[in-house]
Protein backbone atom coordinates (compact mmCIF):
# COMPACT_ATOMS: atom_id res chain seq x y z
CA UNK A 1 0.00 0.00 0.00
CA UNK A 2 3.09 2.36 0.48
CA UNK A 3 3.53 2.61 -2.85
CA UNK A 4 0.44 3.46 -3.71
CA UNK A 5 0.32 6.19 -1.37
CA UNK A 6 4.03 7.30 -3.18
CA UNK A 7 2.40 7.18 -6.13
CA UNK A 8 -0.75 9.21 -5.25
CA UNK A 9 1.20 12.03 -3.60
CA UNK A 10 3.76 12.16 -6.62
CA UNK A 11 0.62 12.89 -8.33
CA UNK A 12 -0.78 15.12 -6.62
CA UNK A 13 2.28 17.18 -6.20
CA UNK A 14 2.44 17.16 -10.15
CA UNK A 15 -1.45 18.58 -10.33
CA UNK A 16 -0.71 21.03 -7.33
CA UNK A 17 2.27 22.47 -9.88
CA UNK A 18 0.53 22.27 -12.97
CA UNK A 19 -2.59 24.37 -11.15
CA UNK A 20 -0.10 27.18 -9.77
CA UNK A 21 1.76 26.98 -12.95
CA UNK A 22 -1.82 28.09 -14.48
CA UNK A 23 -2.56 30.73 -12.24
CA UNK A 24 0.96 32.21 -12.88
CA UNK A 25 0.72 32.83 -16.09
CA UNK A 26 -2.51 35.18 -16.58
CA UNK A 27 -0.38 37.13 -13.70
CA UNK A 28 2.43 36.99 -16.09
CA UNK A 29 0.35 38.17 -19.17
CA UNK A 30 -1.44 41.20 -16.94
CA UNK A 31 1.79 42.38 -15.80
CA UNK A 32 3.50 42.49 -19.90
CA UNK A 33 1.19 45.77 -19.82
CA UNK A 34 4.77 47.61 -18.03
CA UNK A 35 6.34 46.73 -21.36
CA UNK A 36 4.39 49.41 -23.29
CA UNK A 37 5.60 52.04 -21.21
CA UNK A 38 8.74 50.84 -20.69
CA UNK A 39 9.91 48.83 -23.36
CA UNK A 40 14.05 49.22 -22.32
CA UNK A 41 13.41 46.39 -19.83
CA UNK A 42 11.91 44.36 -22.71
CA UNK A 43 15.26 45.17 -24.66
CA UNK A 44 17.41 44.77 -21.87
CA UNK A 45 15.83 40.74 -21.96
CA UNK A 46 16.20 40.28 -25.49
CA UNK A 47 19.70 41.35 -25.52
CA UNK A 48 20.43 38.52 -21.92
CA UNK A 49 18.27 36.21 -23.23
CA UNK A 50 17.89 36.03 -27.30
CA UNK A 51 21.41 37.55 -28.32
CA UNK A 52 23.40 35.86 -26.17
CA UNK A 53 22.14 32.36 -27.53
CA UNK A 54 23.29 33.29 -30.91
CA UNK A 55 26.17 31.64 -30.97
CA UNK A 56 25.23 28.41 -29.18
CA UNK A 57 22.12 28.43 -32.01
CA UNK A 58 24.45 29.14 -34.85
CA UNK A 59 27.18 26.98 -34.23
CA UNK A 60 24.87 23.99 -33.20
CA UNK A 61 22.96 24.47 -36.56
CA UNK A 62 25.94 24.73 -38.79
CA UNK A 63 26.83 21.24 -37.34
CA UNK A 64 23.69 19.76 -37.58
CA UNK A 65 23.25 21.38 -41.54
CA UNK A 66 26.17 19.54 -42.03
CA UNK A 67 24.97 16.48 -40.89
CA UNK A 68 22.49 16.53 -42.87
CA UNK A 69 24.05 17.15 -46.06
CA UNK A 70 26.18 13.78 -45.45
CA UNK A 71 23.11 11.88 -43.99
CA UNK A 72 20.91 13.24 -46.88
CA UNK A 73 23.55 12.43 -49.48
CA UNK A 74 24.30 8.79 -48.69
CA UNK A 75 20.56 8.18 -48.21
CA UNK A 76 19.73 10.00 -51.93
CA UNK A 77 22.53 9.03 -53.70
CA UNK A 78 21.49 5.55 -53.59
CA UNK A 79 18.06 6.35 -55.43
CA UNK A 80 19.94 8.65 -57.90
CA UNK A 81 18.57 11.39 -56.39
CA UNK A 82 21.32 13.75 -54.73
CA UNK A 83 19.94 16.58 -56.65
CA UNK A 84 17.34 16.72 -54.15
CA UNK A 85 19.69 17.10 -51.34
CA UNK A 86 18.64 21.00 -50.83
CA UNK A 87 14.77 19.70 -50.29
CA UNK A 88 15.62 17.31 -47.54
CA UNK A 89 18.17 19.35 -45.60
CA UNK A 90 15.40 21.82 -46.14
CA UNK A 91 12.05 19.88 -44.87
CA UNK A 92 14.06 18.46 -42.13
CA UNK A 93 15.31 21.62 -40.71
CA UNK A 94 12.14 23.76 -41.50
CA UNK A 95 9.54 21.02 -40.01
CA UNK A 96 11.33 19.70 -37.51
CA UNK A 97 14.83 19.90 -36.29
CA UNK A 98 15.04 23.91 -36.54
CA UNK A 99 12.43 24.25 -34.16
CA UNK A 100 12.92 21.19 -31.99
CA UNK A 101 16.91 21.87 -30.99
CA UNK A 102 16.71 25.33 -31.28
CA UNK A 103 14.11 24.94 -28.41
CA UNK A 104 15.93 21.98 -26.16
CA UNK A 105 19.17 24.51 -27.12
CA UNK A 106 17.15 27.44 -25.77
CA UNK A 107 15.95 25.31 -22.63
CA UNK A 108 19.39 24.22 -21.91
CA UNK A 109 21.02 27.91 -22.47
CA UNK A 110 18.43 30.68 -21.71
CA UNK A 111 15.64 28.77 -19.69
CA UNK A 112 18.05 27.78 -17.12
CA UNK A 113 20.34 30.95 -17.15
CA UNK A 114 16.54 32.38 -16.60
CA UNK A 115 15.47 30.23 -14.13
CA UNK A 116 18.97 30.63 -11.82
CA UNK A 117 18.99 34.21 -12.12
CA UNK A 118 15.07 34.77 -10.68
CA UNK A 119 15.55 31.80 -8.49
CA UNK A 120 18.47 34.13 -7.02
CA UNK A 121 17.17 36.87 -6.37
CA UNK A 122 14.35 35.30 -4.99
CA UNK A 123 16.92 33.39 -2.62
CA UNK A 124 18.78 36.60 -1.72
CA UNK A 125 15.21 38.36 -0.95
CA UNK A 126 16.00 41.04 -3.92
CA UNK A 127 12.27 40.29 -5.19
CA UNK A 128 10.74 40.71 -1.53
CA UNK A 129 12.73 44.01 -1.25
CA UNK A 130 11.41 45.21 -4.47
CA UNK A 131 7.89 44.53 -2.97
CA UNK A 132 8.64 46.66 -0.27
CA UNK A 133 9.89 49.28 -2.53
CA UNK A 134 6.34 49.15 -3.90
CA UNK A 135 7.73 47.82 -7.22
CA UNK A 136 5.80 44.61 -8.56
CA UNK A 137 8.49 41.71 -9.50
CA UNK A 138 5.81 40.14 -12.02
CA UNK A 139 6.08 43.53 -13.94
CA UNK A 140 10.18 44.71 -13.53
CA UNK A 141 11.23 40.89 -13.23
CA UNK A 142 9.15 37.88 -14.76
CA UNK A 143 7.01 40.17 -17.70
CA UNK A 144 10.14 40.92 -19.76
CA UNK A 145 12.00 37.84 -19.74
CA UNK A 146 9.15 35.99 -20.59
CA UNK A 147 8.09 37.88 -23.19
CA UNK A 148 11.65 38.08 -24.16
CA UNK A 149 11.90 34.27 -24.30
CA UNK A 150 8.79 34.24 -26.07
CA UNK A 151 9.88 36.63 -28.95
CA UNK A 152 13.48 35.18 -29.01
CA UNK A 153 13.01 31.19 -30.12
CA UNK A 154 10.82 32.15 -33.46
CA UNK A 155 14.07 34.05 -34.48
CA UNK A 156 16.43 31.93 -32.68
CA UNK A 157 15.08 28.65 -34.47
CA UNK A 158 14.64 30.89 -38.18
CA UNK A 159 18.59 31.41 -37.53
CA UNK A 160 19.13 27.54 -36.90
CA UNK A 161 17.56 26.70 -40.20
CA UNK A 162 18.87 29.30 -42.29
CA UNK A 163 22.28 28.26 -40.59
CA UNK A 164 21.50 24.87 -41.17
CA UNK A 165 20.68 25.15 -45.21
CA UNK A 166 23.98 26.89 -45.34
CA UNK A 167 25.87 23.60 -43.64
CA UNK A 168 23.85 21.25 -45.90
CA UNK A 169 25.83 23.61 -48.84
CA UNK A 170 28.74 23.62 -47.37
CA UNK A 171 28.89 20.15 -47.22
CA UNK A 172 26.79 18.55 -50.43
CA UNK A 173 28.24 21.48 -52.86
CA UNK A 174 31.73 22.21 -51.35
CA UNK A 175 32.49 18.46 -50.46
CA UNK A 176 30.48 16.01 -52.26
CA UNK A 177 30.40 17.88 -54.91
CA UNK A 178 26.29 17.92 -56.06
CA UNK A 179 25.34 20.50 -58.32
CA UNK A 180 24.90 24.24 -56.43
CA UNK A 181 22.15 25.18 -58.58
CA UNK A 182 20.30 22.10 -57.71
CA UNK A 183 20.75 22.32 -54.12
CA UNK A 184 18.35 25.49 -54.11
CA UNK A 185 16.26 24.87 -57.14
CA UNK A 186 14.67 21.54 -55.87
CA UNK A 187 14.41 23.16 -52.34
CA UNK A 188 12.36 26.29 -54.37
CA UNK A 189 10.78 23.94 -55.52
CA UNK A 190 9.53 21.39 -52.67
CA UNK A 191 9.43 23.48 -49.78
CA UNK A 192 5.82 24.85 -49.62
CA UNK A 193 5.39 28.40 -47.58
CA UNK A 194 2.28 26.93 -45.80
CA UNK A 195 2.65 23.63 -44.75
CA UNK A 196 6.28 23.54 -44.17
CA UNK A 197 7.77 27.25 -43.25
CA UNK A 198 4.59 28.39 -41.10
CA UNK A 199 3.95 24.98 -39.54
CA UNK A 200 8.13 25.62 -38.25
CA UNK A 201 7.13 28.99 -37.18
CA UNK A 202 4.15 27.91 -35.00
CA UNK A 203 5.78 25.12 -33.37
CA UNK A 204 9.01 27.50 -32.66
CA UNK A 205 6.26 30.42 -31.43
CA UNK A 206 4.57 27.55 -29.02
CA UNK A 207 8.21 26.29 -27.91
CA UNK A 208 9.41 29.87 -27.27
CA UNK A 209 6.14 30.07 -25.03
CA UNK A 210 6.44 27.05 -23.17
CA UNK A 211 10.15 27.51 -22.17
CA UNK A 212 9.37 31.15 -21.29
CA UNK A 213 6.70 30.30 -18.97
CA UNK A 214 8.82 27.43 -17.67
CA UNK A 215 11.40 29.22 -16.77
CA UNK A 216 10.40 31.77 -15.44
CA UNK A 217 8.02 29.68 -13.29
CA UNK A 218 10.54 27.22 -11.93
CA UNK A 219 12.66 30.41 -10.67
CA UNK A 220 9.75 32.47 -9.59
CA UNK A 221 8.60 29.53 -7.26
CA UNK A 222 12.27 27.74 -6.72
CA UNK A 223 12.76 27.21 -3.01
CA UNK A 224 15.10 30.05 -1.21
CA UNK A 225 18.12 28.25 -0.42
CA UNK A 226 21.34 27.09 -3.22
CA UNK A 227 19.47 23.54 -3.47
CA UNK A 228 16.35 24.75 -3.85
CA UNK A 229 17.45 27.11 -7.19
CA UNK A 230 19.41 24.50 -8.37
CA UNK A 231 16.60 21.95 -8.54
CA UNK A 232 14.53 24.44 -10.00
CA UNK A 233 17.08 24.69 -13.04
CA UNK A 234 16.91 21.33 -13.46
CA UNK A 235 13.27 20.86 -13.68
CA UNK A 236 13.47 23.60 -15.90
CA UNK A 237 15.80 22.22 -18.73
CA UNK A 238 14.12 18.52 -17.66
CA UNK A 239 10.46 19.43 -18.03
CA UNK A 240 11.25 22.08 -20.90
CA UNK A 241 12.85 19.55 -22.89
CA UNK A 242 10.09 16.68 -22.59
CA UNK A 243 7.33 19.29 -23.16
CA UNK A 244 9.45 20.37 -25.92
CA UNK A 245 8.89 16.49 -27.67
CA UNK A 246 5.83 15.92 -26.57
CA UNK A 247 4.32 18.88 -28.11
CA UNK A 248 5.81 18.58 -31.24
CA UNK A 249 4.64 14.86 -31.71
CA UNK A 250 1.25 16.66 -30.93
CA UNK A 251 1.95 19.39 -33.37
CA UNK A 252 3.34 17.28 -36.02
CA UNK A 253 0.31 14.88 -35.87
CA UNK A 254 -2.30 17.93 -36.13
CA UNK A 255 -0.41 19.40 -38.94
CA UNK A 256 -0.38 16.33 -40.86
CA UNK A 257 -3.56 14.91 -40.46
CA UNK A 258 -4.61 18.80 -41.79
CA UNK A 259 -2.36 17.85 -44.90
CA UNK B 1 6.90 62.45 5.11
CA UNK B 2 2.93 62.96 5.87
CA UNK B 3 1.70 64.61 8.59
CA UNK B 4 -0.26 63.44 11.34
CA UNK B 5 -3.26 64.91 12.73
CA UNK B 6 -2.60 62.79 16.33
CA UNK B 7 0.95 62.26 17.08
CA UNK B 8 0.06 60.08 20.30
CA UNK B 9 -1.66 57.58 18.48
CA UNK B 10 0.22 54.37 17.00
CA UNK B 11 1.70 54.16 13.70
CA UNK B 12 1.88 50.22 13.84
CA UNK B 13 -0.82 48.93 15.51
CA UNK B 14 -1.11 45.20 15.79
CA UNK B 15 -4.24 43.63 17.02
CA UNK B 16 -5.38 40.21 18.28
CA UNK B 17 -3.38 38.50 15.30
CA UNK B 18 -3.13 34.70 14.72
CA UNK B 19 -0.75 33.24 12.22
CA UNK B 20 0.56 29.90 11.42
CA UNK B 21 3.25 28.32 9.54
CA UNK B 22 2.01 24.91 8.16
CA UNK B 23 4.43 23.30 10.09
CA UNK B 24 3.97 25.31 13.46
CA UNK B 25 1.24 28.18 15.02
CA UNK B 26 3.76 31.31 15.60
CA UNK B 27 1.50 33.91 17.25
CA UNK B 28 -1.82 34.08 18.70
CA UNK B 29 -4.05 36.87 19.76
CA UNK B 30 -0.53 38.95 19.27
CA UNK B 31 -1.29 42.65 20.25
CA UNK B 32 1.12 45.80 20.43
CA UNK B 33 1.49 48.93 18.79
CA UNK B 34 4.24 51.04 17.36
CA UNK B 35 4.86 54.27 18.04
CA UNK B 36 5.43 57.59 16.44
CA UNK B 37 9.11 58.62 16.18
CA UNK B 38 10.46 56.28 18.55
CA UNK B 39 12.74 52.65 17.69
CA UNK B 40 11.00 50.07 18.94
CA UNK B 41 13.02 47.26 18.99
CA UNK B 42 12.32 43.76 19.34
CA UNK B 43 14.13 40.87 20.34
CA UNK B 44 13.48 37.23 21.12
CA UNK B 45 15.70 33.82 20.32
CA UNK B 46 16.01 32.58 16.76
CA UNK B 47 12.76 31.09 15.42
CA UNK B 48 10.14 33.07 17.48
CA UNK B 49 8.82 35.14 14.57
CA UNK B 50 9.83 38.61 14.75
CA UNK B 51 11.29 38.81 11.50
CA UNK B 52 7.38 36.82 10.51
CA UNK B 53 6.13 39.90 12.18
CA UNK B 54 7.98 42.37 9.94
CA UNK B 55 6.28 40.93 7.25
CA UNK B 56 2.98 41.29 9.16
CA UNK B 57 3.33 45.14 9.48
CA UNK B 58 4.30 45.39 5.98
CA UNK B 59 1.55 43.56 4.53
CA UNK B 60 3.69 40.51 2.79
CA UNK B 61 1.97 38.35 5.25
CA UNK B 62 -1.83 37.91 5.30
CA UNK B 63 -2.71 36.71 9.35
CA UNK B 64 -4.97 34.01 9.97
CA UNK B 65 -7.39 36.45 12.27
CA UNK B 66 -6.54 40.18 13.58
CA UNK B 67 -5.04 42.84 11.89
CA UNK B 68 -2.54 45.10 11.34
CA UNK B 69 -3.13 48.64 11.07
CA UNK B 70 -0.63 51.26 9.19
CA UNK B 71 -1.48 54.58 9.97
CA UNK B 72 -5.32 53.16 10.56
CA UNK B 73 -5.33 51.56 7.36
CA UNK B 74 -5.85 47.60 8.07
CA UNK B 75 -3.59 46.20 5.71
CA UNK B 76 -5.72 42.77 5.75
CA UNK B 77 -8.20 43.35 3.04
CA UNK B 78 -6.40 46.19 0.84
CA UNK B 79 -6.49 45.53 -2.41
CA UNK B 80 -2.74 44.82 -4.23
CA UNK B 81 -2.46 48.56 -5.65
CA UNK B 82 -3.60 50.34 -2.39
CA UNK B 83 -1.09 48.24 -0.29
CA UNK B 84 1.43 48.82 -2.93
CA UNK B 85 0.84 52.78 -2.69
CA UNK B 86 0.96 52.30 1.33
CA UNK B 87 4.65 50.53 1.18
CA UNK B 88 5.78 53.88 -0.57
CA UNK B 89 5.40 55.43 2.98
CA UNK B 90 7.64 51.88 4.60
CA UNK B 91 10.97 51.19 4.13
CA UNK B 92 13.02 47.93 4.91
CA UNK B 93 16.27 47.03 5.35
CA UNK B 94 16.79 42.92 4.96
CA UNK B 95 19.30 41.06 7.15
CA UNK B 96 21.45 40.27 4.14
CA UNK B 97 20.86 43.48 2.27
CA UNK B 98 18.88 42.47 -0.43
CA UNK B 99 20.77 44.92 -3.24
CA UNK B 100 19.74 44.39 -6.56
CA UNK B 101 23.19 42.48 -7.70
CA UNK B 102 23.20 43.79 -11.13
CA UNK B 103 22.82 47.64 -10.13
CA UNK B 104 25.59 49.71 -8.72
CA UNK B 105 25.41 51.13 -5.11
CA UNK B 106 23.92 54.74 -7.11
CA UNK B 107 21.06 52.34 -8.75
CA UNK B 108 20.53 50.69 -6.14
CA UNK B 109 19.29 53.78 -4.16
CA UNK B 110 17.98 55.51 -7.34
CA UNK B 111 16.00 52.40 -8.17
CA UNK B 112 12.95 53.16 -5.88
CA UNK B 113 12.64 56.59 -6.72
CA UNK B 114 12.79 55.89 -10.27
CA UNK B 115 10.26 53.44 -10.35
CA UNK B 116 8.17 54.79 -7.95
CA UNK B 117 8.23 59.06 -8.83
CA UNK B 118 8.67 60.77 -12.00
CA UNK B 119 11.48 62.80 -10.85
CA UNK B 120 13.87 64.31 -13.09
CA UNK B 121 17.33 62.53 -13.78
CA UNK B 122 18.70 65.46 -12.03
CA UNK B 123 16.60 65.61 -8.88
CA UNK B 124 16.93 61.82 -8.40
CA UNK B 125 21.01 62.36 -8.57
CA UNK B 126 20.76 65.01 -6.01
CA UNK B 127 18.46 62.92 -4.14
CA UNK B 128 20.69 59.95 -3.99
CA UNK B 129 23.71 61.37 -3.13
CA UNK B 130 21.82 62.99 -0.37
CA UNK B 131 20.92 59.61 1.20
CA UNK B 132 24.12 57.91 0.45
CA UNK B 133 26.04 61.10 2.12
CA UNK B 134 23.83 60.40 5.34
CA UNK B 135 25.22 56.67 5.64
CA UNK B 136 28.77 58.13 4.56
CA UNK B 137 29.13 55.76 1.17
CA UNK B 138 28.89 59.39 -1.23
CA UNK B 139 32.39 57.76 -2.68
CA UNK B 140 31.19 54.41 -2.81
CA UNK B 141 28.15 55.15 -5.59
CA UNK B 142 29.73 53.09 -8.65
CA UNK B 143 30.96 50.48 -6.81
CA UNK B 144 28.48 47.19 -7.43
CA UNK B 145 27.30 45.16 -4.34
CA UNK B 146 29.07 42.28 -5.01
CA UNK B 147 33.02 44.89 -3.94
CA UNK B 148 31.19 46.17 -0.55
CA UNK B 149 31.82 44.74 2.92
CA UNK B 150 28.93 43.57 4.80
CA UNK B 151 28.81 46.28 6.85
CA UNK B 152 28.76 48.76 3.45
CA UNK B 153 26.36 46.86 2.25
CA UNK B 154 23.42 46.98 4.73
CA UNK B 155 24.38 51.06 5.05
CA UNK B 156 23.69 50.89 1.22
CA UNK B 157 20.35 49.45 1.98
CA UNK B 158 19.33 51.56 4.55
CA UNK B 159 20.04 54.42 2.21
CA UNK B 160 17.37 52.52 0.08
CA UNK B 161 15.53 52.52 2.70
CA UNK B 162 15.54 55.71 3.19
CA UNK B 163 14.99 56.72 -0.38
CA UNK B 164 11.50 57.67 -0.25
CA UNK B 165 11.34 59.67 3.01
CA UNK B 166 9.11 56.74 4.68
CA UNK B 167 7.37 57.26 7.73
CA UNK B 168 8.52 53.94 9.31
CA UNK B 169 11.50 51.92 8.40
CA UNK B 170 11.85 48.60 9.61
CA UNK B 171 15.11 46.75 10.13
CA UNK B 172 15.40 43.15 10.39
CA UNK B 173 18.32 41.96 11.81
CA UNK B 174 20.59 45.10 10.75
CA UNK B 175 23.61 44.01 13.21
CA UNK B 176 24.19 40.52 12.32
CA UNK B 177 27.30 39.11 10.66
CA UNK B 178 29.09 42.58 11.63
CA UNK B 179 31.91 43.11 13.26
CA UNK B 180 31.95 45.22 16.17
CA UNK B 181 32.68 48.70 14.45
CA UNK B 182 30.18 48.28 11.67
CA UNK B 183 27.27 46.96 14.88
CA UNK B 184 28.66 50.53 16.31
CA UNK B 185 28.28 52.40 13.06
CA UNK B 186 24.42 50.95 11.85
CA UNK B 187 23.35 51.31 15.40
CA UNK B 188 24.28 54.92 15.46
CA UNK B 189 22.92 55.55 12.32
CA UNK B 190 19.81 54.25 13.05
CA UNK B 191 19.37 55.94 16.11
CA UNK B 192 20.52 59.01 14.65
CA UNK B 193 18.29 58.67 11.34
CA UNK B 194 15.33 58.33 13.23
CA UNK B 195 15.93 61.07 15.39
CA UNK B 196 17.26 63.98 12.42
CA UNK B 197 14.84 62.90 9.64
CA UNK B 198 11.67 62.15 12.35
CA UNK B 199 10.75 58.57 11.19
CA UNK B 200 9.09 55.77 13.19
CA UNK B 201 11.93 52.68 13.25
CA UNK B 202 11.30 49.35 14.85
CA UNK B 203 14.16 46.97 15.02
CA UNK B 204 14.16 43.38 14.72
CA UNK B 205 16.97 42.42 16.51
CA UNK B 206 18.85 39.19 18.92
CA UNK B 207 22.09 41.39 19.47
CA UNK B 208 21.04 42.69 22.97
CA UNK B 209 23.72 45.26 23.33
CA UNK B 210 23.24 47.15 20.51
CA UNK B 211 19.19 46.63 20.74
CA UNK B 212 19.08 48.28 23.98
CA UNK B 213 21.52 50.90 22.92
CA UNK B 214 19.43 52.30 20.59
CA UNK B 215 15.82 51.46 21.62
CA UNK B 216 13.23 53.79 23.44
CA UNK B 217 10.58 51.10 23.52
CA UNK B 218 11.73 47.19 23.68
CA UNK B 219 9.79 44.26 23.65
CA UNK B 220 10.89 40.84 24.19
CA UNK B 221 9.44 37.95 22.65
CA UNK B 222 9.25 34.31 24.01
CA UNK B 223 7.04 31.37 21.95
CA UNK B 224 4.86 33.43 20.16
CA UNK B 225 4.12 35.85 23.27
CA UNK B 226 5.18 39.30 24.19
CA UNK B 227 7.33 38.39 27.31
CA UNK B 228 8.15 41.75 28.53
CA UNK B 229 8.18 45.28 27.39
CA UNK B 230 8.83 48.61 28.24
CA UNK B 231 11.76 51.00 27.91
CA UNK B 232 15.38 49.35 27.92
CA UNK B 233 16.45 50.02 31.79
CA UNK B 234 13.06 48.63 32.42
CA UNK B 235 13.74 45.32 29.96
CA UNK B 236 17.30 45.21 31.71
CA UNK B 237 16.02 44.22 35.42
CA UNK B 238 13.47 41.87 34.04
CA UNK B 239 13.02 38.85 35.92
CA UNK B 240 10.86 37.21 33.76
CA UNK B 241 12.65 33.40 33.03
CA UNK B 242 12.67 33.60 29.53
CA UNK B 243 13.97 37.19 29.02
CA UNK B 244 16.27 36.45 31.70
CA UNK B 245 17.75 33.91 29.64
CA UNK B 246 17.62 35.55 26.52
CA UNK B 247 19.53 38.84 28.21
CA UNK B 248 22.08 36.80 30.01
CA UNK B 249 22.77 34.18 27.05
CA UNK B 250 22.29 31.37 29.25
CA UNK B 251 22.49 28.00 27.05
CA UNK B 252 19.56 25.85 29.27
CA UNK B 253 16.36 27.65 30.97
CA UNK B 254 12.94 27.85 29.47
CA UNK B 255 14.23 27.12 26.07
CA UNK B 256 16.41 23.79 26.94
CA UNK B 257 19.13 22.99 25.39
CA UNK B 258 18.40 19.49 24.20
CA UNK B 259 15.56 19.10 21.48
CA UNK B 260 13.03 16.84 22.81
CA UNK B 261 14.19 13.42 22.43
CA UNK B 262 13.27 10.07 23.87
CA UNK B 263 14.92 8.84 27.16
CA UNK B 264 18.80 8.65 27.06
CA UNK B 265 19.31 5.62 28.67
CA UNK B 266 16.56 3.53 26.81
CA UNK B 267 18.19 5.45 24.11
CA UNK B 268 21.35 3.80 24.40
CA UNK B 269 20.26 0.42 24.78
CA UNK B 270 18.64 0.34 21.66
CA UNK B 271 14.54 0.66 23.01
CA UNK B 272 13.65 2.53 19.88
CA UNK B 273 15.08 1.26 17.13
Amino acid sequence: MNWLRQLGGGVITVVQHLGRAGVFLPGVMAATSILWRRPGLLIQQLYSVGVMTVLIVVVAGLFVGMMLGFQGYYTLVDFGAESSLGLAVALFLTRELGPVLTALLFAGRAGSALTAEIGLMKATQQLEAMEMMAVDPLGRVIAPRFLAGCISMPLLAALFSVVGLAGGYLVGVGVLDIDGGSYWASMQTGVDVYDDILGGIIKSLVFGFVVAWIAVFEGYHAESSTAGVSRATTRTVVTAALAILGLDYAMTAIMFDEV
Amino acid sequence: MAQHIDPSTPLVDVAHLDFRYPERALYQDLSLRISRGKVTVIMGPSGCGKSTLLGLMAGRLRPLAGDVCFDGVALSDLPRKALYRLRRRMGMMFQNSALLSDLDVFENVAFPIRENTGLPESLVRNLVLLKLHMVGLRGAARLLPAALSGGMARRVALARALALDPDLVMYDEPFTGLDPISKGVIAQLIRELNDVLGVTSVVVTQDVREGLSIADHVIVFAEGQIAEEGSAQQVAVSTQPQVRQFLDAKPDGPVPFHYPAPDYQDDLLGKYQ
